[in-house]
């Protein structure tokens, strides 16, 4: 399955020649497991590049100005991280450690990176999990009203939150959040994943909502949700607007096919036309968007990592990329890779059994 | 009137608010409310922009690390509340000959390590040993020294030079003593080799690892979120103030001053200072002090420079308008008098140093023909750990004021690594730095002479100023009541004949609550832990 934007803006599905039955459907998953091969090696090429690039130094943010003033101790460390080979040969040796599973050694943490990603991600994905599902709740309810009242007030207030949401940077909308919700209002916590007083629980999932029940610890779950609120709620307003809008213009896309003419001739309610046909025939690019919405927030987290202090992939890439730590940013853009196409993948299959006119090959 | 699936939406909403809020509700009310319950519970929350790579001692060079390890782990000697005058903690006593070559060390006799064991001169021994041949980052600080022990209470400590200082050496953070017993245990060494076969590197993040003899222990330590430390149960000295300090990686200053003022930190150190000053309140205290740097401007000597001209440096130096730049940073700035900080000995005191003359400068600039000369002054632009001083406003106020006399000045704003890549290859025409000092001893602005570590950074070798080099080697060697003045006279010659224009003394800013009894700056860790009650 492929998407457009339409003139509406609305993602658009190319319909694909009809199915080529299961082997057609294999061939299609073989393809998309092939580009998403060759994206990744494209990845690894454009961070690791980007990084030995620009002329930089590593050993001038991992070494005290006094080493940095000794050849001998310059010399060491480039030796350590393989520095002091050609790039050619730097790059060479990263993609044999990566297909042992093996990103490099930290210049900054000196643990493997892989031990890093592994240790932060939970954080980050809990994080944007819940900010995925709050935004993709609210930007689709409210993208559904806003097509349903076109060019009505629901409508209108629908753009403005769509506008707001786009134009407001999200590092803005942290702080000012935090002020508000934290300082003033003292609804909810400031930074961190726990409130300090509360001895995080054994790890099992990383992920500080679940551990906390799994460890029986209800004030700590309390803790772990409360503290999660807020971030997650700033993250899903910064990706609120484009789920908004691509939802109004695919139901209202929807709205003007021939099914549903046809079903407001035959006298259905309009409530029924909508969720039935204009809601259904969108499902595919809502699906899309969610995907997508993913993929945005993933990146978009270092924002809200910094400020509310998180301990995740972002605030690790935040460190990473200011201490020139090119194999540790290599690491994480390979993994948040990872991590992107495969869910845009499992939405392109989902999109294909919503919506039984894409025919895949 | 709204439409069913727009009343669903709203629906919704409100369900998720009340749910939110319901949580919220119950997590506060489980905890007590905010970060009062934390320090109520023994937790002391710090909140700092973190720089922390690692927490074995021989590698220590970033603040973040020099404040975790003043709880963890224990030197010979240590500075108290600020004053740059070393006091013993584990040493006991020592003696030197009066060359100042040879230190005898007697410790104390009830000092333990966390896992019971007692501290012994083969463990003084062993982490300078292990600091020396490690060769990591602070190893420098082992240079010209050799360590041996006499018997189980008593070392001695050899110098190539004389080293007058030594008390102020052996207190940073990478020389403190750890156990020597459990470390080799973990794959560490003293051995010369021990930078390709020491393997204890990571032993020191492990919990409860009971290598210090700090007021508190371990218990976790990540470089991106929060290193928690608890309390040493078998401590020697007077009983830890804390259960538990937790310090936070926040990088954010306004962050910092919401979760103290919200009462979900106790301390935060990195506010800078003009917002700082008016937080003061019964809730919150504000502490200012001296701080043991000086910013300053390099001036580089390297041949095509425009700065390579002792017109264009005199009229720098006597250009600027201290005064106005002290105003321009604000906050307890001071200006400075010399190299040497006014904490150090051999400071010159208020008044005497460098000497503004914006107009004598723009004479001497038009007299020589030189006015308009084109100068680039590379800073970092995202440098904010000194007392938060914003080098863009500082850079941009410097900009200002040498246009003021007749040059042109190009800024260069970069990133820190760039901008420190530069100035420490010398390709730097005029540089924006300040030095943050391994100890609280004039001895340590050494670097600054000419041929010295930095001098060298504006090719500014020794037989360039030979006399300025002179004293900067006779303060080096002095002792006793000769330092002072010895330090006094190269600090002198410096703001003479240095390429360096010696701008501000900042100060550091600290807020903590006002229920942490007592809590100070550290010259070299921006606080210590263990002087927290």
């Amino acid at each position: 399955m492929t998407h457009t934007l339409s003139e509406t803006g609305a993602d658009v599905q190319t319909p694909a020649p009809a199915s080529g039955g299961g082997g057609g459907y294999f061939r299609f998953v073989l393809r998309r497991i092939g580009t998403s091969i060759i994206t990744l090696f494209g990845i690894t090429l454009v961070s690791f590049g980007l990084g030995v690039l620009v002329p930089l130094r590593p050993e001038t943010a991992n070494l005290s100005q006094q080493a940095l003033s000794n050849p001998a101790a310059v010399a060491a460390f480039r030796e350590k991280f393989g520095l002091d080979l050609p790039v050619w040969e730097q790059y060479l040796r990263y993609l044999g450690g990566l297909f042992r599973g093996d990103l490099g050694i930290s210049q900054q943490t000196g643990q493997p990176i892989a031990a890093d990603l592994a240790k932060y991600a939970p954080a980050t994905l809990e994080l944007v999990l819940w900010a995925t599902v709050l935004s993709v709740l609210i930007g689709v309810s409210l993208g559904i009203v806003a097509a349903y009242a076109r060019n009505r007030w629901p409508d209108h207030l629908a753009r403005v939150v769509s506008l707001v949401g786009v134009s407001l940077p999200t590092y803005w909308l942290a702080l000012i959040g935090s002020t508000f919700f934290f300082r003033q209002l003292g609804w909810l916590p400031g930074s961190g994943r726990l409130d300090a007083s509360d001895t995080p629980p054994p790890r099992v999932t990383g992920f500080m909502t679940i551990d906390t029940l799994l460890a029986g610890d209800m004030s700590a779950w309390g803790s772990a949700v409360a503290h999660l609120i807020l971030p997650a709620t700033i993250l899903a307003l910064s990706n609120l607007g484009m789920v908004l809008r691509f939802t109004r213009s695919a139901v209202l896309d929807g709205l003007n096919t021939d099914a549903v003419k046809a079903a407001r001739v035959k006298g259905l309610p309009g409530r029924r036309v909508l969720m039935r046909y204009a809601v259904r025939s969108a499902s595919s690019p809502i699906i899309t968007v969610t995907a997508l919405s993913f993929g945005f927030l993933l990146a978009a987290t270092v924002y809200v990592e910094q400020i509310f202090a998180w301990g995740g992939l972002g605030q690790y890439a935040y460190r990473s990329a200011t201490n020139l730590d090119v194999t540790a940013i290599t690491g994480i853009s390979v993994v948040i890779a990872v991590i992107f196409l495969a869910v845009n993948f499992t939405a392109d299959l989902l999109a294909s059994a919503f919506d039984p006119r894409i025919r895949l090959q | 009137m709204a439409s069913k699936p727009m009343r669903k939406a709203v629906g919704a909403c409100a369900l998720l608010l009340t749910g939110a809020l319901a949580v919220t509700g119950c997590s506060s009310s489980a905890e007590g409310g905010g970060g009062a319950s934390t320090e109520k519970s023994g937790t002391l929350v710090i909140d700092q922009a973190f720089t922390a790579q690692s927490i074995d001692p021989a590698t220590i060079f970033q603040v973040t690390d020099a404040i975790t390890a003043s709880g963890l782990y224990q030197t010979l000697f240590t500075y108290i509340d600020n004053v740059a005058e070393p006091e013993p903690l584990l040493a006991e006593s020592l003696t030197a000959n009066d060359a100042a070559t040879e230190f005898t060390i007697t410790l104390r006799d009830d000092a333990t390590f966390a896992n019971g064991n007692p501290v012994t001169a083969a463990d003084v021994v062993f982490s300078l040993n292990r600091l020396k041949y490690l060769a990591a980052s602070p190893a420098y600080r082992m240079e010209g020294i050799t360590v041996s022990e006499v018997d189980e209470r008593t070392v001695k400590l050899t110098t190539e030079n004389p080293a007058p200082y030594i008390e102020h050496t052996l207190t940073a953070p990478p020389l403190a003593i750890v156990d020597d017993e459990a470390v080799r245990a973990a794959g560490g060494t003293d051995a010369e080799d021990a930078a390709d076969t020491d393997t204890a590197g990571q032993f020191f993040t492990q919990p409860a690892n009971g290598a210090g003899s700090g007021p508190y222990a371990l218990e976790s330590y990540d470089t991106n979120a929060q290193i928690v430390l608890v309390k040493n149960e078998n401590y020697w000295g007077e009983a830890p103030a804390y259960d538990r300090i937790v310090i936070r990686n926040v990088n954010n200053a306004q962050q910092q001053k919401a979760n103290i003022e919200g009462g979900d930190s106790q301390i935060a150190l990195d506010i800078p200072g003009r917002i700082a000053e008016g937080m003061e309140s019964d809730a919150l205290q504000v502490q200012s002090s001296s701080s043991p740097e000086v910013l300053y401007l390099a001036l580089s000597q390297k041949d095509g420079a425009a700065t390579d001209d002792p017109d264009i440096v005199e009229a720098i130096k006597t250009g600027i308008d201290y005064e106005a730049l002290r105003t321009l940073v604000g906050a307890g700035a001071k200006e400075a008098t010399g190299i040497i900080p006014s904490m150090m000995i051999g400071a010159l005191p208020e008044g005497e140093g460098p000497q503004s003359d914006p107009e004598a400068a723009k004479k001497l600039l038009a007299d020589a023909g030189k006015t308009g000369t084109e100068i680039s002054l590379d800073y970092a632009n995202d440098y904010t750990r000194l007392a938060g001083i914003d080098y863009n406003t500082l850079a941009q106020g410097l900009q200002t004021q040498l246009e003021g006399i007749g040059l042109k000045v190009t800024l260069n704003p970069t990133p820190t690594s760039t901008s420190l890549q530069r100035y420490v290859d010398g390709e730097t025409e005029m540089a924006l730095w300040s030095w943050p000092p391994d100890t609280a001893d004039a001895s340590d602005e050494l670097v600054f002479a000419p041929g010295g570590l930095i001098g060298e950074r504006v090719h500014w070798p020794a037989d360039a100023a030979p006399e300025t080099a002179e004293l900067a080697e006779a303060a080096r060697v002095a002792t006793g009541d000769d330092r002072e003045a010895a330090f006094t006279a190269w600090n002198e010659s410096m703001n003479e004949a240095a390429p360096f224009a010696f701008l501000l003394e900042p100060s550091f800013f600290l807020v903590a609550s006002s229920s942490v009894g007592h809590v100070s700056h550290d010259p070299l860790a921006a606080i210590n832990l263990s002087q927290i009650n």
